[in-house]
């Protein structure tokens, strides 16, 4: 039994990467470097509700549609993968939470996270969110993007 | 066995001075090194809260700590594929005697990643951690938020599967007073791996090192 315990803990430190994220329970999409890093690379989050929650998690709000319009885009965008590729550099965790259904999917590769990133960036312009989100995803692409 | 000693020999040149013991294991009579124990006490917790930070420098010696500075580290943020540790320091200037504050963070390790607008690094070649946008600042900081004149969060990590990995660190908050940056205090943190096992460096408050001092004016570093 307690070997049994040992392990259970020891499977969830070590396979649970959530211990530095908020639980969000509202709809939201969340985008999380995980690959190797020198230095932090910001988490994007947005929400359809305001939130507030502990720094480094700064969410940001976009209305009902604008978030219907960034949760197609990640239906649709083809180059999502159900596991990491490799762990490098630059790759992103993508979260989605519609409803209570949660849906997790990795951009890959370094590469394949510019060009979902820039064409995410692309949709923000277009659907009009706020210049904040789409400055957050500058951000971002200009540490990934070389 | 080579290589194991040579891990051995970086293991005491990379904690030295700290108060470790490396305990040779022996078997069958002399033949054969089964193994290296620290012995250096596991380091105190670390304050949350309050000005009277003090940290054992991997070694259990106590650091006199900087006054406004809080710290929420966690020793492995862990996951599947790499290993880390994760670093928040909340700063209130007891003085406050400046109206901007930032964070310049130097890091040296023997597997850097790359970043634009860097040229690629050798190893241990120490380099300004911000993304290039012509300031020296860290740029994960926050103002203003949570109680705190400022905070900065980090997370650095290596895959899991890394042989020798060094990591280190050196951190400093500052005042800034017409673009200039007046430093508050300093500390140093950070990580190793060998044969993917995770050895966390605790912060400890120390001194700045000359180059990490110089990135403080020097814009080619940044």
């Amino acid at each position: 039994m307690v070997k049994l315990i040992f392990a259970a803990f020891l499977l969830f430190s070590t396979c649970c990467n959530a211990q530095f994220q908020s639980k969000i329970a509202s709809d939201h999409i969340r985008i999380d470097h995980v690959g190797p890093s020198d230095a932090m690379i910001e988490p994007i989050i947005i929400t359809t509700k305001k939130l507030t929650l502990p720094v480094p998690e700064v969410p940001i709000q976009v209305s009902q549609d604008i978030f219907e319009s960034l949760t197609k885009y990640l239906d649709d965008f083809g180059n999502l993968l159900p596991e990491r590729e490799i762990n490098e550099f630059g790759v992103f965790k993508v979260t989605k939470r519609v409803g209570n259904k949660t849906e997790i999917c990795f951009t890959g590769t370094r590469k394949k996270s510019v060009k979902f990133l820039t064409e995410f960036k692309k949709l923000l312009k277009d659907v009009g969110a706020a210049d904040e989100l789409v400055k957050k995803i500058e951000r971002v692409l200009k540490r990934i993007d070389y | 066995m080579a290589n194991q000693l040579t891990l051995i020999f970086m293991s005491c040149l990379r904690r030295w001075p700290a108060n470790c013991v490396i305990k040779l294991h022996f078997s069958n009579g002399l033949i054969g090194i089964r193994g290296v124990i620290w012995t250096d006490a596991d380091p105190s917790p670390l304050a949350l809260d309050g000005n009277a930070l003090t940290a054992s420098a991997g070694g259990g010696v106590a650091q006199q700590g900087i006054p406004g500075l809080s710290i929420d580290f966690s020793p492995d943020h862990s996951d599947r594929y790499n290993l880390g540790v994760n670093i928040k320091l909340g700063f209130n200037d007891p003085n406050g005697q400046f109206s901007q504050y930032g964070w310049i963070q130097t890091v040296r390790t023997n597997k850097p990643q790359n970043f634009p607008n860097r040229p690629p690094m050798g190893h241990y070649e120490p380099f300004n951690d911000s993304p290039g946008d012509g300031t020296p600042y860290y740029p994960m900081s926050f103002f203003n938020t949570e109680g705190y004149n400022t905070i900065m969060v980090d997370h650095p990590g290596r895959d899991r599967n890394s042989v020798y990995v060094i990591w280190r660190a050196e951190v400093t908050i500052g005042g800034i007073t017409d673009g200039v940056f007046v430093p508050l205090g300093t500390m140093t943190y950070g990580f190793d791996i060998f044969d993917g096992k995770l050895d966390v460096i605790y912060p400890y408050v120390t001194q700045p090192t000359p180059w990490h001092a110089d990135s403080f004016t020097n814009q080619s570093k940044w």
